[in-house]
């Protein structure tokens, strides 16, 4: 495979003859790359403490009580060294942090320059030590570790069906939260998320043992997917990162990535006034599409030259695994091939997917799983929620996505029964001119000037009037797609039926879901009598179409990867809270919506603090990851393309890396950074300089401790795309 | 996939695209009977894909970049016109490399595959341009 380690310069050949014609081409809908003022940059001190094997991002990190730190080592290419050649989950061996507030309890690591450097898991102190690999025998030998089964107990795998899945099942280990059973913390379960269609979360017994070392019960390990409580809801799928809540349970977060029904920039109101949603619509609306993920292809067979990329259409992979985890038939499958024949018996309910899933009685056997739908459904990286127990902030990752606030009426766990939680749905509004150039005139750096943010209600219900709802649409398969939209029996004739009714759904909308006029009929009874008084069948709209809802009322739903949202536990006001924005690009970058800033690849870490009612009204920059433009002696020490944060108790920042692997660093892991946040008095300094949005910019570039190992030399080349990048 | 073109002259060959400034993919069947898509260019070794799709990327790349030379970067190694181009523009260059696809690039570059498509596009449409602009100023 691809082995970038040798580069020279090189003449190049036709540039003289081309290059007048060149200028000015733009490179899409973002603007440029460029050398943005303040990226990279930090607001206090990055550390470094460790970086993953080759192939796998950081994530799923948790701290225990007594400061050892575990995080998944997520899809390593299979041809490291083992144990670091499949997934896993793994702790530091011997080392625990001090937890004083200062990163001074750990050595900082040096960068990985040499391929065995980047085919392993290092760390500045302590052994990354895996106690737990995805597909080991569980629950006395009748599970796999994080493979989800078919009622009748067979694996979901690609070797035993035909389709697509999301990632090979058991590869993607997440977000990890430990619940102890006894006071010190030293006992109890780890729950693990899968992040796969179908999905799951295993429920592991861990202990420590006297000599401090962490020891997985896998005999009695479960997979909580296969029990059938959680096959009743609907199982679940995508679950990536998620939160432990302040009632000690975990939550995990659905990263249902398949929920835009439009793409990018695009609005459901847009489609109307067009009457066709070619060009504009997303990938939820090929759901029960026989073959789903099959549209796009179909589309660019259909359209040509005039095809358009369906947003979220690939995370249609594995939707059909996720019937016949249900119980459907495999009738679709020839041999050795998917085929388009309709699933026809039992079909997943789009709008049972994209929430954040607790478990409410964390070592009941089996535990009874609960999602929350009032809390809108999203491609969820994780929620945020606050000691005030009704509280919660939210990322929805992707492109042109949100962040969202959640209030509960009451005290989320004094709920009896947790499906009668009930609250407001908020999402946010960028409101500060200097966050849009079309404004101030100029492109403003997203590391010299704060997001202010102002939350609009979407909406309000209560968890079991949204179930009711949902059911509404239990019993649709991908046989009602053809019949509802095509006009050919699709008996006599499937792939004219198909493609007729593909058609359709493109210019009308699929018919079998909430439709395209009912979604703007919700915001013009918005508009014209607030979140409270639409109409009773319409309310349903902002809790199951929230994306789409939120940007038909003119939210700011133009954040890019939002992935990690954390406070420390207890947090209350006057505490930070962290959201972590993988790249600031796109639609934070373009020319439209209420964010058009200049560009920064490497993403930004921003800092809201809690105010006396929980609110959050400002976003300030405090990390800066690197532009694309930057060199490795910029890039190699900063934090590009943040993913998961945690926040520990002593109020520092687990920063996980899910990166661009190429140029801008000299080395393509992806790594650990520990943030810690600059003295008070020097925040004070600095938010009073950043008032009024003058641009705050004060920069401590990285961590500026010149450990950078070989970057710029070794090989002649001049530091960025180094390293040994292919699994041949 | 990608292979520099040393093999033997072709059994039977034809133009599968023909481009600018004697830029084309020559379409050839192999002794084994397999269909092969050669990439030429002025100055350049050339190289051969197996899917047309790949051979057609390679040739958007090289335009968008304005031309760049295989040889001597190694075997696969990425000419430095192409990693100085941008993201878009060195992914596109990856996914044309031997056993990448678009999963593997998305989970290599941190991105979700919709993206990885998008920079797919952006540089087959900005090729496209530069073609045009190309042929508006007579550079052919």
């Amino acid at each position: 495979m691809v082995d970038f380690t040798r580069r020279q310069v090189l003449s190049k050949s036709v540039a003289a003859a081309l290059g007048a014609s060149v200028i000015g081409v733009a490179s899409g809908e973002e603007v440029d790359e460029s050398d943005t003022p303040g990226a990279p940059s930090v607001k206090g001190e990055l550390k470094r403490f460790s970086t993953t094997a080759f192939g796998a991002e950081v994530t799923g990190p948790f701290v225990f009580q007594n400061g050892s730190l575990l995080y998944s080592l997520q899809h390593p290419e299979a041809e490291n060294p083992e144990p670091f050649d499949t997934a896993g989950i793994g702790y530091f061996s011997g080392f625990q942090f001090e937890l004083d507030g200062t990163n001074d309890d750990f050595d900082e690591l040096s960068t990985p320059q040499t391929e065995a450097e980047q085919r392993q898991v290092r760390s500045g102190n302590g052994d990354y030590t895996i106690f737990a690999h995805g597909r080991d025998e569980i629950n006395g030998g009748e599970e796999r570790l994080g493979v989800t089964q078919t009622p009748d107990g067979t694996d979901i795998t690609l070797d035993n069906f035909e389709g697509t899945q999301y990632g090979a099942a058991g590869t993607n280990p997440d977000c990890n939260q430990f619940v102890p059973t006894d006071e010190d913390g030293t006992e109890g379960y780890l729950f693990t998320n899968w992040e796969n269609s179908p999905g799951n979360v295993s429920r592991i017994p861990l202990r420590q043992t006297r000599d401090g070392e962490w020891e997985a019960d896998l005999e009695d390990a479960i997979n909580l997917a296969n029990t059938e409580p959680f096959r009743e809801i609907g199982g679940t799928r995508i679950n990536c990162y998620g939160d432990l809540s302040p009632w000690g349970t975990m939550i995990s977060s659905e990263e249902n990535y398949a929920h835009p029904r439009v793409s990018l920039t695009n609005q459901v109101g847009d489609i109307v006034d067009a009457g066709t949603g070619k060009g504009r619509i997303g990938g939820c609306q090929f759901w029960n599409r026989p073959n789903p993920t099959g549209i796009q292809s179909a589309v660019d067979d259909y359209y040509g030259d005039e095809a358009w990329s369906i947003q979220g259409y690939w995370a249609l992979d594995g939707v059909e695994f996720l019937a016949y985890y249900l119980g459907a038939e495999q009738s679709d499958q020839n041999s050795n091939s998917n085929s388009t024949e309709p699933i026809s018996d039992t079909y997943p309910n789009p709008y049972r997917y994209g929430y954040h899933v607790d478990f409410r009685e964390p070592t009941a056997d089996p535990p009874q799983p609960v999602k929350y739908y009032v809390m809108g459904r999203a491609s969820w990286e994780a929620p945020n929620i606050q000691a005030d127990e009704q509280t919660v902030y939210m990322c929805s990752d992707g492109d042109s996505k949100g962040i969202y606030k959640f209030v509960a009426d009451e005290v989320i766990p004094e709920y009896d029964d947790p499906m009668e939680v009930s609250g407001t749905l908020y999402a946010p509004k960028i409101t500060n001119p200097q966050a849009d150039a079309s404004t101030v005139g100029t492109r403003k750096s997203p590391a010299e000037y704060s997001l202010d943010i102002e939350w609009i209600p979407l909406g309000s219900a209560s968890n079991a009037e949204i179930e009711e709802w949902i059911a509404e649409y239990d019993d649709i398969t991908q046989s009602d797609y053809l019949r509802a939209h095509a006009e050919s029996d699709w008996v006599e004739d499937r792939e004219a039926a198909l493609e007729e009714a593909d058609r359709e759904v493109i210019e009308n909308g699929n018919q079998n879901y909430i439709t395209n006029e009912e979604i703007v009929e919700w915001a013009d009874q918005y508009y014209a009598e607030g979140p409270d008084n639409v109409d009773e069948k319409l309310r349903r709209v902002p809790f199951l179409e929230t994306r789409a809802a939120a940007k038909e009322i003119g939210a700011s739903i133009e954040f890019n990867k939002a992935e990690g949202v954390d406070s420390k536990d207890g947090a209350g006001p006057g505490d930070p809270v962290y959201f972590g924005i993988s790249e600031f690009n796109d639609d934070l970058a373009n020319d439209s919506g209420d964010i058009q800033m200049d560009r920064v690849d490497g993403g930004v870490v921003y800092r809201g603090v809690l105010e006396s009612d929980y609110n959050i009204s400002t976003l300030e920059p405090v990390i800066v990851g690197p532009d694309f433009t930057d060199e490795p002696e910029d890039a190699d020490d900063a934090l590009r393309n943040v993913d998961n944060v945690y926040v520990m108790d002593d109020g520092r920042v687990l920063c996980c890396e899910d990166g661009f692997g190429g140029p801008a660093r000299s080395y393509p892991n992806d790594g650990l950074y520990v943030y810690e946040p600059e003295p008070e008095e020097e925040s004070e300094r600095n938010e009073n300089g950043g008032n009024d949005n003058n641009g705050n910019g004060n920069g401590n570039n990285g961590n500026g401790n010149g450990n950078n190992g070989n970057n710029g030399n070794g090989n002649g080349n001049n530091g960025n795309g180094n390293g040994n990048n292919g699994n041949s | 996939m990608p292979q520099p073109d040393t093999t033997a002259a072709p059994t039977d060959s034809s133009i599968y695209r023909e481009y600018i400034l004697d830029v084309r993919i020559v379409e050839r069947t192999t002794g084994d009977g397999d269909t092969r898509y050669r990439f030429e260019a002025p100055d350049h070794q050339g190289v051969e894909f197996a899917d047309p799709e790949m051979a057609t990327l390679y040739a958007d790349v090289y335009f968008d970049v304005n031309g760049f030379q295989e040889a001597g970067t190694g075997e696969h190694g990425v000419p430095p016109t192409v990693i100085q181009a941008g993201r878009d523009t060195l992914v596109a260059y990856f996914l044309t490399q031997d056993g990448v696809d678009v999963h593997w690039a998305a989970s290599f570059y941190g991105e979700k595959p919709e993206k990885i498509e998008r920079y797919v596009s952006r540089v087959r449409k900005r090729s496209k341009k530069i073609r045009e602009g190309a042929k508006q100023k007579q550079l052919t």
